[in-house]
């Protein structure tokens, strides 16, 4: 089985604004529900592509990263230039447009994301399934296959299995990082990654729908306050406030 | 496609009052009225902007569900009744579809890990723009076309996009709004019959498993880090047990062997969603940061000055945990028992 997995480069350190622009810093690494994701692709194949969009200058080396956990091939995708912001709209389609060039039988994207606000999803595979008319099927947490692909994904506090009959169109989204927490790459494949796996690049643009007119820092938070006094006199300061808020 | 969608014979564009604008198009689930009412609200800011009917598309209700969204502000309520749970591909092809009858200029979802998904696969099916998990809504005068600002990075940054085109599709944060009507039901009704294709996947199994619902639920977690220290972590559960929350803590406190896997906060572990989160000895890393949803109000005990969770912080104690845990754990002892 044929396997793409859409990974996101994530950076190392916390990312900043600087003149209107997303400051990344210097390394990025596989986010952690891509992790997961490939981990889980790596369980029922061994014919694995990586693909990553490249909104991070060192999204390379998240990708060397995905190798180096045996992935066979990864593709770093140009992405437009919306000053670091993640148009996923725009990323999906350009997803789409690179894997008319790789055969693939089932694809699982990532759904957990640093790019955005705490708690909520990158809904690539979504969008993904949309635009390919595949059936979508999110919270992704085993694979089995067994006969038929058997697909175990959550809803609240039940797991639901899929079985996926061969030749399915199906998309997967992974948000849970779990199935990988403790999961370390294996010796030959840091070697292969470094010495022997190559990163292609292609350049395919995704047809965007909107337009990033302005980004800035977030405002710092209202009510904020330092308290740097004694421990007793902090304390004091702060169970006040946190009554007068009721939270309490 | 005809065979296989009927309505009645009114559609949102042929509306008597329709306005020129077309529609804005709130889609909510049942049994999920205060999401539907933010949404609503977040509806009726910019409806009159474009010249747009609010209206909306509720999936999985009833009748007397449907009269509680015209009371607050739907002009129009589409019953779509399409299987709420297990997979949404037939809802997102009911909401597809029900987009392409009418002038939808905007659809709007609740944030979240199956409304980001919902969203995804409409958008993917219209070809339409999408903006996840956006804080505020405006319509700009020239282009008369929806922005939105959306948090990013953990709360790095405010990127504000704009809509290029129709129907532009955004999923909103909750309580970003509320509904400035509350009025008696007086707007339409109507069935969107949808002929489902039934599940391509069929469900083989399934397992009640719940989730660590303790951490998931807690109104107030005390998280430690590796800067609390093993002794740290003894004095951050008797503030939790005083609070009446839990304990949570970072990987680095993990891996020390100070708290369970099941206690892990961050894209690593568990995403908490508490009122009041009080953090000691954590630094701030965006992987921990990501694990606490936005809404809660931080307090972050610290003994460095520069740690990054300070930026975060509405309260930000500087200071050894080893002398502000017992401190604040004896004085709000002492406010418990003066109440």
């Amino acid at each position: 089985m044929k396997i793409v997995v859409v990974v996101n480069a994530v950076p190392a350190e916390r990312v900043s604004v600087t003149a209107g622009k997303l400051d990344f810093g210097e390394a990025a690494m596989l986010g952690p529900a891509s992790r997961a994701a490939l981990y889980l692709a790596l369980a029922v194949s061994d014919e694995v592509t990586v693909l990553a969009t490249g909104e991070l200058a060192a999204a390379e080396d998240a990708l060397r990263e995905a190798l180096a956990y045996g992935a066979q091939r990864a593709i770093l995708i140009a992405a437009s230039d919306q000053r670091g912001a993640t148009d996923y709209a725009a990323r999906a389609d350009a997803v789409k447009g690179a894997l008319e060039q790789v055969e693939s039988d089932l694809i699982i994207c990532a759904a957990g994301s640093y790019a955005l606000a705490r708690g909520s999803f990158a809904p690539t595979g979504a969008l993904l399934a949309g635009m390919l008319g595949r059936a979508y099927i999110g919270g992704v947490e085993s694979l089995v296959q067994a006969g038929d692909l058997e697909v175990t994904a959550r809803e609240g506090d039940e797991l639901l299995t899929y079985a996926v009959p061969a030749g399915t169109q199906v998309v997967l989204g992974v948000s849970n990082p779990a199935p990988a927490a403790h999961e370390l790459p294996w010796f030959g494949g840091i070697l292969n990654a470094y010495h022997g796996g190559e990163v292609e690049r292609q350049a395919v643009a995704g047809e965007g729908k909107l337009t990033l007119s302005q980004i800035g820092p977030a405002p710092r938070r209202d009510g904020r306050e330092l308290l740097t006094d004694p421990a007793a006199e902090s304390v004091a300061v702060l169970v006040e406030s946190l009554r007068t808020r009721s939270l309490i | 496609m005809d065979d296989f969608w009927k309505s009645d014979d009114w559609s949102m564009s042929d509306e008597p009052n329709a306005s020129s604008g077309g529609s804005v198009l709130v889609v909510v689930s049942a049994g999920q009225l205060a999401a539907a009412k933010s949404l609503l609200g977040a509806a009726q800011s910019i409806a009159p902007y474009l010249g747009a009917n609010v209206v909306a598309a509720l999936l999985g209700g009833d009748d007397a569900a449907a009269d509680e969204l015209l009371k607050v502000g739907a002009t129009q309520v589409w019953l779509v009744d399409v299987a709420t749970s297990g997979l949404l591909d037939d809802a997102a092809a009911a909401l597809a579809a029900l987009a392409q009858q009418g002038s939808v200029a905007v659809i709007l979802f609740a944030s979240g890990e199956r409304g980001d998904s919902l969203a995804g696969q409409v958008a993917g099916r219209l070809g339409a723009g999408l903006v996840v998990g956006a804080q505020s809504l405006s319509v700009d005068y020239g282009s008369q076309q929806v922005q939105a600002v959306q948090p990013i990075y953990a709360g790095a940054g405010l990127a504000t996009w704009q809509a290029n085109g129709k129907p532009a599709i955004f999923t909103l944060r909750p309580d970003i709004a509320t509904p400035s009507l509350n009025r008696p039901a007086t707007g339409k009704v109507a069935r969107f019959d949808y002929a489902a294709t039934g599940e391509l996947l069929k469900v083989v199994r399934r397992e009640h498993s719940p989730l660590q619902q303790e951490m998931l639920r807690a109104k107030v977690i005390v998280a430690g880090g590796y800067g609390a220290g093993a002794a740290g972590f003894a004095a951050l559960k008797e503030l939790a047990a005083t609070l009446g929350g839990v304990v949570g803590a970072s990987k680095s406190a993990v891996a020390a062997g100070w708290a369970t896997r099941e206690q892990q906060i961050g894209m690593l572990g568990q995403t908490v969603r508490p009122d009041l989160y009080i953090a000691v000895g954590i630094s701030g890393t965006p992987e921990h940061l990501m694990g606490i949803a936005e809404g809660a109000t931080i307090v972050a005990i610290n003994s460095d000055p520069r740690a990054p969770i300070f930026q975060l912080a509405d309260y930000a104690i500087v200071g050894d945990a080893a002398t502000v845990l017992p401190a604040l754990t004896a004085r709000l002892k002492k406010l418990y028992a003066s109440d």
